[in-house]
């Protein structure tokens, strides 16, 4: 008797305690939120400061986003970045997951901790290293020198997600592949890749907005090259105008966008999936 | 078709080392053409270490593998011209049927219009004319099985290899694929070899075994000879049921088993120093009447009993205790249950029994 | 094969070699593989840090230790940053917690629509959750707008451009890297142990202590070293929402590079949170080992 109403009592029914649990989710998703909406009246502001709720509402902040050359020099600046980054991440990445997961090879788990070690160390250690380093290679306000300092933030997510997928994949398929007449690059093309691409599909978005959105090597390697995250930071520093709140609103659509794609597309990168 | 001996494969002496471990140690076997040859052996005898270096996923330290006399040691193995049935198929779960099924020919750069025609027939020869179309997943064991089948044998390889092709299904299915397979392969001569751990599945599909331990070939022959007259305790104790019996030869005709009782051999027995096994099917124990007299006879209690529908199985120890012995009978009208305590006198004749070395 | 010229040693060696090389190209293949990565981390990534720390080391004394490890200022800022790391980690975790248990109990479509809510910020610029908090906490924000207009506070409170705004600021971002692995665990917790231990006499707090926690302890050990970790290396929340009071490391180490050009300091201190972080990473990493084996 006992037990059978112990199993009744978990097995759905919810209790008051419950309900607080709820509510304390609630609230933290709410606070998780809450930055990403507010963005949205202020964008839609008449007045230049910082003021809430807005005193009259127009649209010519995103007026001022479209029109005025230097914002869309740094967003074209920074999708042209991401663009290389999501490109070169995502190949160099693949080869060293497929390494890491199928190889057999001394070091190998050496190899392992310096491609996940970018994750770990500062940020900011990073930046001033390359800055140094490619102030001697006079590579600073290129271009394509932040594609290479972001290259190396976004090789770990391509790696992370990629060696899960390749884990998952049972190697008999490409057994069976090489001993129905294919050789081992037609086998990895028709037989492994395939099952793949949602992971790389994931992998790639990631490389992409981990690019896209990152500051601190782009400030210091893009002198006065700016990305659309550096031309943000000074926008807030000097506090000059809610054409921020615009280009936030975009960003976040932007973000939702991507999202919906990745959850149809992709594997890997959204917790909810195995 | 080609000459007189395609399709014959021959393994030297194939040996391979996983550091300390000999996996497999100078094995020699030819499989004839049109022949189903099964490797039998528990798991790390060596049996699929010696599938893999056939296959081409392995490769021997000594030895050399020939295919039609061609040596193909050292070649890749998409040059082989093997088809294999994988354990758990390794169907390409983004093709449809009938993609997977073109795959080899595709490989093969074979033109469109015969590839379509080959895979439609051969989809016709295991029995999916119709499925080409559905993906992998859509299809139930025994239909995943015969597309890995089809997949196989469409590009008419010199060797069929099936490695435990039938593990991943329940029993009733297995027993129909069993014959499927078996039927498939003798109706297109595939020359085949065929890895198992499942004695009884050996027996029904093959023309050889080989049973295999320790990296060796511990028996190569007929599943009749093989279950007949196995030739060493492993082998005798992998196939079947038996009561297994040390014994010492008195001389060339008698032995003494261990505890005493004396038994007449089967065969002459050469001599020599060791001492011998003898192994008796628990199908040939007879139950016989008080006054029945046999080669070895003798009174005893009924110890176990196993109920297994069609048969019922005895453990009997005679009354002196110096023996104990596995009977099998079938259960007929005639033949009534007996129970754990019951009185019995069993006998068996001489030529029933196989003798080998024990050692 | 022609086999007339070499004595049958050679050729037992040369077929030896041959097998050996066929045995092992795959494996030479995948480190082949790995190749390109390696060289781009190694030329961009390796050396580069390599340089800036062997800066640090100039000077037969060490200056630059001397100063980052005995300066009462230097020394301030780096107790400051652990601090901040460990508050934002506590924080995290209380407010994780429960929300990575109720997404593991609650019936579909809630866990995903959940999650949804934490991917969506997470995946957002820093810049604009951090333009977002400064519309929310300034002295004309909402929540001070707000609480003015119910009456319950008469001067604007001080949420921005200090400790409280940087506390909020780096919970917000690292709150997900906390939610994830706990959820992760959790959701691979059998129900049936709860009941179990129930049908067992447990009651609901033994069942949490004993049981729920014990079990979900790699999960809180993982999020933990993530959030610590990141923390001490935070660069532009401090930055935007301390005002310039907070100082924490990273802001410290761009000072010196930016402002002063003194490569061997930034260096030194480079170092020294370096050690700091992967110290952490690796006890961390050690009890979640020792923990998992226990487990």
């Amino acid at each position: 008797m006992e037990l059978r109403r112990g199993r009744r009592r978990g097995a759905g029914r919810w209790s008051a305690w419950h309900f607080g649990l709820f509510a304390f989710t609630a609230l933290v998703l709410l606070f998780l939120m809450a930055p990403l909406v507010v963005v949205f009246p202020m964008s839609l502001s008449s007045s230049s400061y910082l003021q809430f709720p807005p005193p009259g509402w127009s649209l010519r902040w995103y007026e001022q986003y479209f029109t005025d050359s230097t914002w869309i020099d740094a967003t074209l600046r920074s999708i042209k970045v991401a663009l290389a980054t999501t490109v070169l991440a995502t190949v160099l990445g693949t080869a060293l997951s497929f390494s890491l997961v199928r190889g057999r090879y001394p070091g190998k788990e050496f190899v392992n901790q310096i491609s996940l070690m970018p994750l770990i160390v500062p940020v900011i250690i990073y930046s001033i290293a390359v800055y140094g380093w490619f102030g001697q290679l006079k590579l600073i306000g290129l271009w394509q020198g932040i594609v290479l300092g972001h290259t190396v933030h976004a090789i770990p997510f391509v790696v992370i997600i990629m060696t899960a997928a390749l884990r998952t994949f049972d190697i008999a398929q490409e057994h069976a592949a090489m001993s129905l007449g294919a050789n081992r690059a037609q086998a990895i093309w028709h037989v492994t890749l395939p099952p793949l691409r949602p992971s790389l599909i994931s992998a790639a978005f990631l490389a992409f907005i981990s690019s896209f959105d990152e500051l601190v090597v782009a400030m210091f390697l893009g002198g006065s090259n700016m990305t659309l995250p550096k031309k943000m930071f000074d926008n807030i520093v000097n506090e000059i105008d809610p054409t921020i709140a615009a280009v936030s609103v975009i960003q976040v659509v932007l973000v939702t966008v991507i999202l919906i794609l990745v959850s149809k597309l992709g594997s890997g990168a959204v917790p909810t999936e195995r | 078709m080609a000459t007189q001996d395609a399709g014959t494969l021959e393994v030297v002496g194939a040996t391979r080392r996983f550091g300390a471990v000999t996996a497999l140690a100078g094995v020699d076997l030819t499989v004839r053409r049109g022949e189903m040859l099964t490797l039998l052996g528990p798991s790390g005898s060596g049996k699929t270490t010696l599938l893999k270096i056939v296959a081409g996923f392995e490769t021997p330290d000594e030895g050399a593998v020939r295919v039609d006399g061609r040596d193909i040691t050292m070649a890749p193995p998409a040059k082989r011209d093997i088809g294999m049935v994988f354990q758990n198929y390794a169907l390409f779960p983004h093709m449809t049927v009938a993609e997977n099924v073109a795959f080899p020919l595709l490989m093969r750069r074979i033109p469109r219009a015969e590839r379509e025609r080959r895979v439609q027939e051969t989809l016709k020869l295991v029995d999916l004319p119709t499925h080409g179309g559905r993906l992998p997943r859509q299809l139930s064991g025994g239909q995943q099985q015969r597309v890995a089948l089809a997949r196989a044998v469409v590009f008419d390889p010199q060797l069929l290899l099936l490695d435990e092709p039938f593990g991943a299904l329940d029993r009733q299915l297995r027993e129909q694929m069993q014959l499927e397979v078996r039927r498939l392969q003798q109706r297109l001569e595939l020359t085949a070899l065929f890895v198992t751990h499942d004695q009884e599945e050996a027996l029904v599909m093959s023309d050889r075994i080989a049973v295999m331990g320790q990296g060796q070939i511990a028996q190569l022959g007929t599943p009749e000879e093989i279950y007949r007259a196995p030739s060493s305790r492993f082998v005798a104790g992998f196939i079947g049921e038996s009561n297994l019996y040390r014994a010492r030869p008195l001389d060339d005709a008698t032995a003494e088993l261990e505890g005493g009782m004396r038994v007449p051999l089967p065969h002459k027995w050469p001599g020599g120093t060791g001492d011998l096994g003898l192994m008796l099917r628990p199908e040939r124990v007879r139950s016989l009447g008080p006054d029945d007299a046999a080669d070895i006879a003798f009174d005893g209690l009924i110890e176990e009993v196993v109920y297994l529908g069609e048969t019922i199985k005895y453990r009997i120890r005679s009354d002196d205790g110096r023996l104990s012995v596995l009977a099998r009978w079938p259960l007929h009208e005639a033949n009534r249950i007996l129970s754990s305590g019951h009185r019995v006198r069993v006998g068996w004749r001489s030529a029933d029994m196989h003798s080998f070395p024990w050692s | 094969m022609s086999a007339s010229a070499t004595t049958p040693n050679e050729l037992r060696a040369g077929a030896l070699r041959r097998r050996w090389w066929r045995r092992h190209r795959d494996g030479f293949g995948s480190l082949a593989a790995a190749g390109p990565a390696l060289l781009f981390l190694l030329v961009l990534y390796l050396i580069p840090m390599a340089m800036l720390l062997a800066q640090s080391f100039e000077g037969a004394s060490l200056p630059h230790y001397q100063k980052a490890l005995t300066d009462d200022l230097y020394l301030r800022v780096l107790f400051d940053t652990l601090l901040i790391a460990a508050c934002v980690s506590l924080l995290c975790l209380v407010l994780a917690y429960p929300v990575a248990y109720a997404l593991s109990i609650l019936p579909s479509p809630w866990p995903a629509v959940g999650i949804a809510f934490i991917l969506l910020p997470f995946w957002t610029s820093v810049l604009v959750r951090t333009y977002g908090w400064m519309v929310l906490l300034g002295r004309n924000g909402l929540i001070n707008r707000m609480l003015s207009d119910l009456g319950v506070i008469e001067t604007p409170l001080p949420l921005l451009n200090n400790m409280t705004g940087v506390l909020i600021g780096m919970t917000h971002v690292l709150l997900p890297y906390m939610v994830f692995p706990l959820y992760a665990v959790m959701r691979r917790m059998d129900p049936n142990l709860a009941q179990a231990a129930r049908g067992l006499g447990a009651s609901g707090w033994d069942v949490f202590r004993r049981i729920y926690l014990p079990l979900t302890l790699p999960g809180v050990l993982a999020g933990m070293t993530l959030v610590f970790v990141l923390s001490i290396g935070f660069f532009i929340t401090p930055a935007l929402l301390g005002g310039g009071k907070v100082h924490m490391m990273a802001v410290l180490i761009e000072q010196q590079v930016r402002m002063f050009l003194n490569w061997g300091f930034a260096g030194a201190l480079s170092a020294v949170l370096l050690g700091a972080t992967l110290l952490v990473y690796i006890v961390l990493r050690r009890l979640l080992r020792g923990n998992m084996q226990w487990s």
